[in-house]
């Protein structure tokens, strides 16, 4: 059986474990800051396509009838 | 031919080419585990594509004279030694499942809580005071850190990582590991309502946040990238795990997704099995060692599982948002059978939570975290 050296065993047992929570927690923070940045492209992006998008959206119920009745009575004509 | 003459050819075939005159109660012993593993795959499903195939190898590889884990007469290597050979021991085959489960896998609701990372390190407790417990035992330091790993819960890590620093105790430990990893409802409930109060129990968390494409593909790129920088000992098994991810978020290679995650996962697991349950000949494998190894493992399990809770609770001082500390008990890896856990108990003080999407962050982060403690370990020893 060989000879176990304890001091050593439990000191590099405390770093490593320690250790596991530095890596981890960089990638925290990496995903973090990604995440976060993500987001606001993510948000761009949609106020753009609203924006494109925006006179269809903001049309009342009665204004789409007197543009489909338009387009109705223009096909008829 | 005289009758006598054909008596001894008749006893000279029955005891040098059949198994009859070497049969032994151990080999007995070890028909009854194989087949007890048998009956918890089929009889139970308890984790029956690994269960079964290992069973079987044990049944198969324990009668007399069967050439298959050992040498032909040319001094070729016979069937399940080839597979253990170039499958376990060049360490192909738990990078290859990597692979595949990183194909089936969609981390979003990680990166859409990332804070979950942390408690997947908190979850590795038991790996490290496992491994002081099974020193004392008289193991040797690389054989206690692959005893210490199978807290993990994570079946390809404990097989890596044991087939590098501790051959011999292959068997033991794989059989541990997956044989806890399918009794996880029995083992963690009880730890989980013993540190948690009711109110902390009934915790609604917030909704995740969507989770954009972009940022899926990002994210094996980054975690391979930290991985293979900080603890780059497990860069073949967590490179593997992102390579998967990668080929199943960048969506422009189905097909490489698809067979990673079906066809070539499938066959790579018959091989394990087979070659684990190999490796358990009753003349290595009837010690006291895997006894021990069983006993540590469960206490690992809870050390774990405990880790996984308490570091939920320290966290909840500094949050503004609390997390429910039964989602801690999931950073156990084990995945998706510890977050199930987290939402069956959660749900028995609240049927209205729903847990199990934020269960799998921390299940996730257990796999990242089992994978860097692996490589640490590996570093130490390997």
């Amino acid at each position: 059986m060989e000879a176990i050296d304890w001091g050593y065993a439990i000191s590099t047992l405390v770093i490593r474990f320690v250790g596991i929570f530095v890596v981890l927690g960089v990638l925290q923070v990496i995903m973090q800051i990604t995440g976060r940045v993500f987001t606001r492209l993510e948000a761009k992006k949609d106020s753009v396509s609203q924006k494109t998008s925006a006179p269809s959206e903001t049309l009342t119920q009665e204004e789409a009838a007197l543009v489909g009745a338009a387009l109705y009575l223009y096909e008829k004509r | 031919m005289t009758w006598d003459t054909f008596v001894n050819v008749l006893l000279d075939i029955l005891t040098k080419q059949t198994g009859l005159f070497h049969l032994h109660y151990k080999l007995a012993i070890m028909w009854s585990i194989g087949l007890f593993f048998i009956y918890l795959a089929v009889g139970k499903k308890y984790e029956p594509l690994l269960l079964l195939p290992i069973g079987f190898g044990i049944f198969l590889v324990n009668f007399p004279l069967t050439p298959l884990m050992g040498f032909d007469a040319h001094g070729k290597r016979e069937l399940f030694n080839i597979f253990y050979y170039y499958g376990v021991q060049w360490e192909v085959i738990p990078c290859v499942i990597f692979l595949g489960l990183g194909a089936m896998t969609d981390f979003g609701p990680l990166i859409a809580n990332p804070k979950t990372l942390v408690v997947g390190a908190g979850a590795q407790l038991g790996v490290f005071i496992t491994f002081l417990g099974v020193l004392l035992c008289g193991f040797t330091m690389k054989e206690a850190a692959s005893v210490a790993i199978i807290g993990g819960a994570d079946g390809p890590t404990t097989i890596y990582l044991t087939a590098k620093l501790a051959p011999n105790l292959l068997g033991a430990n794989a059989l541990a590991a997956y044989s806890y990893m399918a009794m996880v409802p029995l083992i963690q409930p009880p730890i989980m309502r013993l540190l948690t109060t009711k109110e902390q129990r009934q915790i609604v968390m917030k909704q995740l946040r969507p989770v954009s494409r972009r940022e899926k593909i990002f994210f094996p790129l980054i975690v391979a990238g930290v991985i293979a920088l900080l603890v780059p000992a497990v860069t073949p098994l967590m490179g593997m795990f992102m390579l998967g991810n990668f080929m199943r978020e960048s969506g422009v290679v189905d097909r490489l997704a698809g067979s990673a995650q079906g066809s070539l996962m499938n066959i790579v697991t018959i091989f394990l099995g087979i070659s684990v349950g190999a490796t358990m000949q009753a003349d290595k494998f009837l010690t006291a060692k895997p006894l021990l190894i069983f006993t540590f493992g469960l206490l690992d399990f809870a050390v774990c599982t405990i880790g996984g809770i308490l570091t939920v609770r320290i966290m909840n001082l500094f949050l503004r948002d609390k997390m429910n500390p039964l989602i801690g008990s999931a950073g156990v890896s084990a995945v998706p059978m510890a977050a199930r856990v987290s939402q069956t108990v959660g749900q028995q003080e609240n049927p209205n939570n729903f847990l199990l999407m934020h269960a799998i962050g921390p299940n996730l982060a257990g796999v990242i975290g089992s994978a860097s403690a692996a490589g640490m370990l590996i570093a130490m020893f390997g």
